[in-house]
């Protein structure tokens, strides 16, 4: 059939994923700690069209592209913008670094620092997870005990040290693995690193770092882009029409 | 059909709950002892399309991969503890709690609920009672022909009768804390009840142990900020109309998609 309906079709495609992204990004405008995505498209390689019929050395007459197609979903870890809560087991980091989780599937990482006091007298989040410190769970006391979280990550308990936090860095974080409820995973084989100088600000939480203007500007990009591919397909259904039932017509 | 218009439903969603958390702050703007609530959200499950780390060729992988998220859910409303302001009531049984700590109250079937609520009255018997007349535990009783009760930062109850040359001593009021007090389960009417992720209830004489002392005639407000709150209604708004707008696209998109077949 005629390649433009395929290559129209792909775009088309390509567009409905990258409105899933933007979707996905302003559904967690207001989510703790969420960092955007952003659908990244590619043309597939080119062909180069060869004239037939010209007996053993058909010539080459140029390229012609096959369409696009998603090729990556970045994540981007900007910082996001951090307020005032008045809860003083909220964290919040200005900077690099991810908060170390324990999961029941492993070590995780986030940057939602929505923590509180589990009657077990640990760090935990919203889920429960233990947040980790360099000495495994962190330990926060008893109801009597004066807790202070200082910025540069030590945990006192009753003025006395308790632990530090783990903050953990990754050369690529690109690599990271999202896995929803707020939690990255490190992908196979990616190191934690230690953060030099972190700042951990007790009381506050980071929002999620999406740009909404711009999110919405996509939107409306992605959809007439959308559009005009379904315009070609349109086209190109036209031209088919025309060869299946007018031509040859007597 | 597309993943993005369930993606913004949950969005949707998620901020009608959060509008819901706001209003009833709102609402509680001039209860005593109330503390306003936060929504926190999560992203949900990502389906991946294509993993990174995927193998491109003999020693080669893939750098990123392709995730697309669903959505958005709420996943906790927690109780934000912050301090309400002092007001003067010149009301001798009005008692307010500066610093950590809950009144304790009997319930009608025996069991002890807590509240920062420290309105309290007195019912025929002569019991001090919560403004639903139930009684503070442990129990005071003020003797008749009473005319001034003083209660003390440390929760000494002491009453002056006539013709007697010493105030006599009527009990002395105690505070639970709790190692996480976020987890305690609300129960309207000022009343919070212990809960597993609360964990059990410490109890001390105000001033003891780190637990706040108690200051008579005057009474603790809610805390909610409403410039905080508008400032928050707004965002979800905003927030809930993006969302919308996610999904007219969305349909409009399906519009095209279905006009293409003519």
């Amino acid at each position: 059939m005629i390649r433009g309906i395929y290559v129209a079709g792909s775009g088309m495609m390509t567009e409905a994923t990258r409105t899933d992204v933007i979707a996905n990004n302003l559904a967690n405008a207001s989510t703790a700690g969420y960092r955007k995505d952003v659908a990244i498209g590619k043309d597939f390689r080119s062909m180069l069209i060869r004239r037939i019929n010209d007996g053993p050395n058909s010539p080459l007459i140029g390229s012609m592209g096959v369409g696009s197609v998603i090729d990556e979903v970045a994540t981007i870890h900007e910082q996001g913008g951090i307020r005032p809560t008045g809860n003083k087991f909220d964290l919040a980091i200005e900077g690099r670094g991810f908060f170390a989780v324990e999961t029941p599937a492993g070590v995780r990482y986030t940057r939602n620092g929505g923590f509180t006091r589990s009657a077990q007298g640990e760090l935990v989040t919203v889920d429960g997870y233990r947040v980790l410190g360099q000495g495994g769970a962190i330990q926060l006391g008893d109801p009597e005990s004066q807790v202070y979280i200082a910025d540069d990550g030590r945990v006192m308990v009753d003025d006395a040290e308790a632990d530090t936090l783990r903050i953990a860095d990754f050369a690529d974080v690109k690599r990271l693995v999202k896995e929803g409820a707020n939690l990255f995973a490190a992908a196979p084989g990616q190191q934690e690193e230690p953060v030099a100088g972190i700042t951990v600000r007790a009381g506050y939480l980071e929002h999620s770092n999406v740009n909404v203007v711009a999110e919405m500007v996509n939107l409306i990009a992605g959809y007439r882009a959308y559009e005009i591919n379904g315009k070609a397909v349109q086209a190109h259904d036209s031209l088919l029409d025309k060869a299946v039932n007018d031509v040859g017509r007597v | 059909m597309m993943r993005a218009l369930w993606t913004a439903g949950t969005g949707m969603v998620a901020q009608q709950a959060n509008i819901d958390v706001i209003s009833n702050n709102l609402a509680n703007v001039n209860t005593t002892g109330f503390k306003k609530s936060r929504t926190d959200f999560q992203d949900l499950m990502y389906q991946t399309i294509r993993q990174a780390g995927a193998a491109t060729g003999p020693d080669t992988q893939l750098p990123t991969g392709i995730q697309v998220g669903s959505g958005v859910r709420q996943v906790a409303t927690q109780k934000i503890y912050t301090m309400g302001n002092f007001q003067n009531t010149g009301n001798q049984l009005d008692v307010a709690i500066e610093g950590d700590g809950f009144f304790r109250i009997t319930m009608p079937d025996g069991t002890i609920n807590y509240t920062r609520d420290g309105a309290f009255k007195m019912d025929s018997a002569g019991r001090v009672v919560t403004s639903e007349g139930y009684p503070l535990e442990p129990l005071i009783t003020i003797p008749e022909g009473t005319t001034e009760i003083t209660i003390s930062s440390d929760g000494r109850v002491s009453a002056k009768i006539p013709n007697q040359t010493n105030a006599q001593d009527l009990g002395q009021i105690q505070l639970s804390r709790f190692i996480n007090p976020a987890g305690l389960e609300s129960v309207g009417r000022n009343l919070l009840k212990e809960t597993a992720a609360s964990g059990a209830p410490v109890d001390n004489i105000p001033g003891a142990e780190g637990a706040g002392t108690l200051v008579q005639k005057y009474l603790e407000m809610s805390n909610v900020q409403v410039v905080e709150e508008m400032v928050n209604m707004i965002v979800a708004e905003r927030a809930y109309q993006m969302n919308s707008k996610a999904i007219t696209t969305c349909d409009s998109m399906l519009e095209v998609a279905a006009g293409l077949k003519r």
